[in-house]
């Protein structure tokens, strides 16, 4: 019977899981010279800035991922006229700060480039609940980030949020050992190899609404799932959460954008479409442009997981690291052994991570060595060694 | 069936009553009579000593009576008819059965029954009062029956081969054909059985109840179109009729024969895909589909993701897709028509069939409950998926869940010749969780009750009335304070009454009215748990009547032309209780320009619409063997399907025809040419065209909200349609070789209507329709290498379907995103498929206790991987473009079916 049983689920699974698939895909036909301007506005009313970056549309089979846009005017106007010009910065951002963002005002943006302008609508300043709580919980193999929060005016309604995180990590074989000059010495703190930070922003956008719901209450809405086996977890991890609140027709425009790019395919899912922002071109209607404007406050909060808050869920699995043990020419004297030539056996990519000492436990006969792959904490994932500055231990 | 008026007689007669009195006073003879016959009759015979029988003969000279003289001297008066003093030869079959103990090769009873068959094919049999007067015409009428189990035979031909005239019999195998009195000789024909002929000497209207007898094979699915008339006879066309043993023969996935599968290897009829259900006919959008159960309307005939079709195939009789000359008497729905019927069971005794694949089983019982009268078909069939899903290990699949069921009843119940009750029932149900958080259920539910009524040989009236119901739900429970349920329903009444009346041999009549209430609730939201935070929301109801009338006429001028002109006029009102949105703009736009809110008391009218739906079709035969038809209808829909998928899908609502949101609109126009060859087997040609025009339907918003909108109207877009396409199919029906092979060129477009610029999709251009795939071609062949085995290949390949892909990417929030084209302006590769199914059957005795067969096919034998949908996804902060594909290998399935 056992076997008939798994005979029927054998042809089960075939049916539902081999059968169907996944296949890259190359389009062909797709004219690549087409170029369409891509805006994201904000005006930040927490710290009084602006900030529009501008860019072109590249051909999907471009090497380039983003095509800046430096050479545009940028102007931010209210409704009563007055009018500030955004300066460029870098890489196709613009910025103003030092702002007096007033609630009671409207504000637009207007782009000039390319022989062309473009305008968005006018748009009032979003006021933006602060954030309750950012907690976590265990969710089989992910430690989930939930966020909670609540509009007790009722007025929010619809919510995205940004997240930072940054982890703190360490070497597989963390070393306080550094060869100088062919000899082997305390490392100082400047040549910490051993404890890593990277730090990440989203890549993905993050919405919720409460228009279901009879009160404006977010409940523990999950914004972030980390594996247990990610790296991540392995010693401190932090992230800053930033949320926003966004008109309906933002929270459209970024449903939509997130619709059309991040999952789309599935059987049940909808056909994807052109979506289109807040902002046009008014000397050629014609024109195609993706962007949106919008403006607002934003809260903030952070939470630091530790390691240990976590007992044994974290499963993250260093590389293994083989480590040698070498021994100095020695000379054998009544008492014990004694150091020779302590230099001549490092290669230039040796680490030195111990070191091996006599039965009297004073005298240094050896070392343990291992690649710079296993010490250097920067080799093991992108971060670097620099402390970020709101770090706290 | 005709009355006589009786006259009087001379004024010395004596009454009839008294002269058989003085014949009976000689103590010779007996005579039998009914007095009301013959109360105000006279005669002036008088008994004398001539011949028993000329008195009689000069007695009842005119009288309409007739009279018999048996051995023993007794006299039988009758009206109309003489008395046979010789039986019927199937005056006696139970007996037979019952003297003669089963055997397996009963020689005897075989020859019985083939001499009685022959006997039947060359006795003459008389129609009606003997007279001399052969002058006019007249009208034969009858049931034609499946012998063994005493059910009608569906769309036999009755065929006079000298006035080339041919009739279908309709689907309670009734058939009714004007013929000039005299001497004609008939051939019946039926996919299936033997043909038969039938020699009758036409003197007046009359019956002929016709039996005919399975072809004793049991590879009986040798597919024997209702002769090779039919299409050239008959003025209708884009008409396929399909019967269940044709059907079977198709090689399908999953082990099942799938009566919308079967339908999709029809030249005209596309889908959007693999594992979805909805059709697309002739460029038409899969709601404007008018899918009929027994006349019951049927909303989603899918399970399992569109896997699998909801029609039992062991319980259904015939179905007829109708995809232009739509008939006056079908409204409701733009581009066509699917009427399936159902058998109506075994009048003589029980049996059963069934099946067993490696994902479902089935079960089908039929029988008598009062021989010969009133029989019953009932069949069920479910999964065990949902049983095998727990048996995964792997976590995520263990917790999905997926089970279907259907059960499809009906009882047929002959009241007498001229009446007959018809009931039956429907009811399929669907509920699966693919290892998320959100529950999807789905059921549709239908019944009808039918009463046919032979008022006389030229009229006959079936009045029914059916309701149809259809829910579906979502609901999610994993997070307490957002726990929730969703439903959807809609409701759906028809009373109706069909006429169909034989005037003359020129004309037939059909007509008739109907009355249709829709009730929608068109979306609930309530909290599940007393945690949850969801609100309570529920649209508002909606309701809508829809009646209708039509009057048809079938002209045969002549052998020649003839034309079908019918006019279907349809009122449809959108009923209170409702409140009432306008808007500022007076464009319902956005809710945020709500400007007003009028409330209508339960009843009134909110919107009212009619029109009228011509339907036109017209034939000329060249000659024997070539026809050209041409056709016209137009059909109105009031409720619509609101969905942003491409397919039906189970969170797809529907709305009806309101204020703001016009009915839609269709007319189409189609000519084709019809060409038989007779070589060794009859080859069938034909090629049609169609154009269509669509001047009112309707289009989304981009990422418009369909569900729970109290204001839909602001995301739906006023759009127009029109399709145009050549069709061409070849079929050889008989033969050790059969099938059909089609190829279509079709292409279908919708434009926008709108003005502001959220109402316009592609710059008010148009764009191809997502049913758009100009090039199509099937190919479906049958080979029998014995009787017992039966192969079948199956090869489809179509352009790929329209899809928006994009264009360009950028960045946005540090990922690349992609840009896409206007919609619809790529193309998802081609699609071929190929499938083959070998068909085993047991041994060739006719009697034993049970039949059984085995199925082995292989769906996409050549593992193409044809892609369901293109999209590009967004991996780690790259952006991969991927093919989906449903069925990405080669599917081998075995099916045990039996039947007993």
């Amino acid at each position: 019977m056992k076997k008939k049983i798994r005979l029927f689920v054998l042809v089960f699974l075939i049916m539902i899981v081999a059968f169907a698939c996944y296949e890259p895909y190359k389009s062909s036909g797709v004219d690549n010279n087409a170029s369409y301007l891509v805006v994201d506005a904000f005006v930040n009313s927490t710290d009084s800035s602006a900030t529009v970056t501008l860019s072109h549309t590249v051909p999907l089979n471009s090497i380039d991922t983003i095509s800046h846009v430096n050479d545009a005017t940028v102007k931010l106007e209210d409704d009563s006229g007055t009018s500030t010009t955004l300066s460029f910065t870098n890489d196709g951002v613009y910025t103003v700060r030092k702002l007096n963002v007033q609630l009671d005002k409207k504000y637009k943006i207007v782009i000039a480039s390319g022989g062309e302008t473009y305008e968005s609508e006018l748009i009032q300043v979003q006021q933006t609940p602060p954030i309750d709580t950012v907690s976590w919980s265990i969710n089989r193999n992910n430690l989930d980030i939930n966020i909670s929060t609540h509009d007790p005016l009722g007025a929010s309604r619809f919510y995205r949020w940004k997240f930072v995180e940054t982890w703190q990590y360490m070497s597989p074989v963390p070393t306080n050992y550094i060869v100088k000059n062919d000899s082997v010495v305390v490392r100082t703190k400047d040549e910490n190899i051993a404890t890593c930070w990277r730090t990440l922003n989203a890549n993905k956008i993050i919405l919720c609404n409460t228009t279901d719901l009879t009160s404006d209450v977010v409940s523990n809405f999950n914004i972030q799932s980390i594996p247990s086996n990610s790296i991540k977890l392995s010693t401190k991890y932090t992230i800053l959460v930033k949320q926003q609140t966004l008109s309906k027709d933002a929270y459209t425009y970024w449903l939509n954008i997130k619709k059309t790019t991040e999952s789309l395919g599935s059987i049940f899912d909808p056909l994807p479409g052109a979506v289109s922002g807040n902002i046009k071109c008014i000397t050629n209607p014609d024109e195609r442009i993706i962007g949106f404007f919008s403006a607002g406050s934003v809260s903030e909060k952070r939470i630091y997981i530790k390691r240990s808050d976590l007992n044994s869920f974290v499963n993250y699995k260093y590389p293994s690291c083989m480590t040698d043990t070498i021994i100095c020419d020695t000379a054998h004297v009544r008492n014990g052994w004694y150091a020779v030539n302590p230099r001549i056996h490092f290669q230039n990519a040796d680490e030195v991570v111990g070191q091996v000492n006599d039965k009297s436990g004073s005298v240094i006969i050896g070392y343990v060595i291992t690649l710079p792959v296993c010490t250097d904490c920067r080799q093991l994932d992108e971060g670097n060694t620099i402390e970020p500055a709101f770090w706290k231990d | 069936m005709i009355s006589y008026s009786a006259w009087a007689q001379s004024q010395d007669s004596i009454y009839l009553k008294t002269f058989f009195k003085q014949l009976e006073s000689g103590a010779r003879y007996r005579v039998f009579y009914k007095s009301s016959w013959i109360d105000s009759l006279k005669t002036s015979v008088i008994i004398d000593n001539s011949a028993i029988e000329k008195t009689l003969d000069k007695a009842l000279a005119g009288t309409g009576l007739q009279y018999v003289i048996t051995r023993n001297n007794q006299i039988f008066i009758t009206r109309e008819r003489e008395i046979q003093t010789w039986l019927p030869d199937d005056f006696f079959p139970q007996e037979k059965q019952n003297n003669k103990p089963r055997k397996d090769f009963d020689y005897s009873a075989y020859e019985l029954h083939s001499k009685k068959r022959r006997v039947e094919e060359i006795k003459t049999f008389y129609i009606g009062r003997k007279t001399e007067d052969l002058s006019g015409s007249a009208i034969l009428a009858g049931n034609i029956r499946e012998a063994s189990s005493g059910e009608p035979v569906v769309s036999a031909t009755v065929y006079n081969e000298e006035t080339k005239k041919g009739v279908f019999t309709d689907q309670f195998g009734y058939y009714s054909i004007t013929l000039s009195k005299g001497k004609h000789a008939l051939q019946i024909k039926s996919v299936g059985m033997k043909s038969t002929q039938r020699q009758v000497m036409l003197y007046e209207d009359g019956k002929l109840n016709i039996e005919l007898d399975q072809e004793v094979t049991p590879l009986k699915e040798v597919v024997v179109l209702s002769g090779k008339e039919a299409q050239l006879t008959s003025a209708q066309m884009g008409t396929e009729k399909l019967d269940i043993q044709a059907m079977k023969q198709i090689p399908l996935a999953l082990g099942e024969t799938d009566l919308m599968k079967v339908v999709l290897t029809l030249p005209g009829v596309q889908t959007v895909g693999e594992g979805t259900v909805g059709l697309n006919i002739r460029g038409g959008a899969t709601n404007q589909n008018l899918i009929l159960l027994n006349d019951a309307v049927v909303y989603n005939p899918s399970h399992l993701f569109g896997f699998f079709s909801t029609f039992n195939p062991d319980v259904l009789k015939n179905v007829e897709l109708y995809k232009s000359g739509i008939k006056a008497e079908y409204g409701g729905r733009l581009s066509s028509v699917l009427d399936v019927h159902t058998r109506e069971g075994n009048l003589k005794k029980i049996s059963g069939s069934g099946g067993i694949s490696p994902v479902t089983g089935r079960l089908t019982l039929e029988g008598p409950i009062i021989k010969d009268k009133t029989s019953f078909v009932i069949g069920a069939r479910s999964t065990y998926s949902n049983w095998l899903l727990t048996q995964l290990k792997n976590k995520n699949l263990a917790r999905s869940k997926a089970s279907f069921y259907d059960v499809t009843g009906s009882i047929s119940h002959k009241i007498n010749d001229n009446n007959n009750i018809y009931l039956s029932a429907y009811t399929s149900s669907d509920h699966f969780n693919l290892a998320t958080d959100t529950t999807y259920a789905y059921s549709d539910r239908n019944s009808s009750i039918k009463w046919k009524h032979i008022f006389n040989n030229k009229l006959i009236g079936v009045f029914s009335s059916s309701y149809s119901s259809y829910k579906n739900a979502m609901s999610g429970e994993k997070n307490p304070v957002n726990a929730f349920k969703m439903q959807f329903s809609v409701q759906q009444w028809i009373a109706k009454a069909d006429f169909n009346y034989f005037l003359n041999s020129v004309h037939t009549l059909d007509g008739g009215l109907s009355s249709t209430r829709y009730y929608l609730q068109p979306g609930t939201r309530i909290p599940l748990g007393s945690q949850s935070l969801v609100a309570k929301d529920v649209v508002q109801k909606e309701n809508g009547r829809e009646n209708a009338l039509y009057i048809s006429d079938n002209i045969e001028f002549n052998s020649q032309f003839s034309l079908y002109a019918g006019l279907r006029y349809s009122f449809y009102q959108y009923l209170g209780p409702k409140d009432i949105y306008s808007y500022s703009s007076h464009v319902p736009d956005d809710p945020s320009n709500i400007s007003d809110t009028i409330r209508y008391a339960k009843g009134k009218t909110i919107a009212n619409y009619n029109g009228g739906e011509p339907r036109l079709a017209l034939r000329y035969s060249i000659n024997n063997n070539n026809s050209i038809k041409i056709s016209y209808n137009r059909l109105r829909q009031y409720i619509q399907m609101l969905s942003n998928t491409t397919a039906i899908t189970p969170t797809d609502t529907w709305k009806l025809s309101d204020q703001y949101i016009k009915p839609q609109v269709g007319d189409q126009y189609s000519l084709g040419f019809y060409k038989n060859i007779h070589a060794k087997n009859l080859i069938e040609i034909s090629l049609e065209t169609y154009y269509k025009i669509i001047p009112h339907t309707i289009d989304y918003k981009d990422g418009a909200t369909l569900l729970l909108n109290h204001n839909i109207e602001t995301d739906v877009v006023a759009a127009k349609g029109k399709a145009y396409g050549v069709e061409f199919l070849v079929k050889k029906n008989t033969g050790k070789l059969n099938g059909w092979i089609s190829y279509t060129y079709s292409r279908t477009f919708l434009k926008t209507t709108g003005t502001s610029a959220s109402e316009i999709v592609n710059g008010g251009k148009y764009y191809p329709s997502n049913a758009d795939k100009p090039h199509a071609f099937n190919f479906i062949g049958n080979y029998k290498f014995s009787r017992r085995i039966n192969f079948s290949l199956n090869l489809v390949y179509s352009t790929g379907r329209p899809i928006t892909l994009p264009i360009g990417k950028y960045q946005v929030e540090g990922v690349t995103r992609v840009f896409y084209s206007d919609r619809n302006s790529f193309r998802i590769p081609n699609y071929f498929r190929s499938d083959i199914s070998l068909n085993l059957e047991g041994n060739h005795k006719i009697k034993k206790l049970a039949h059984s067969s085995w199925t082995l096919a292989v769906y996409n034998l050549t593992g193409r991987k044809n892609a369901y949908s293109v999209f590009y996804t967004n991996t780690d902060g790259q952006l991969k473009g991927y093919k989906l594909s449903i069925f990405a290998q080669a599917i081998p399935t075995i099916t045990y079916n039996f039947r007993f």
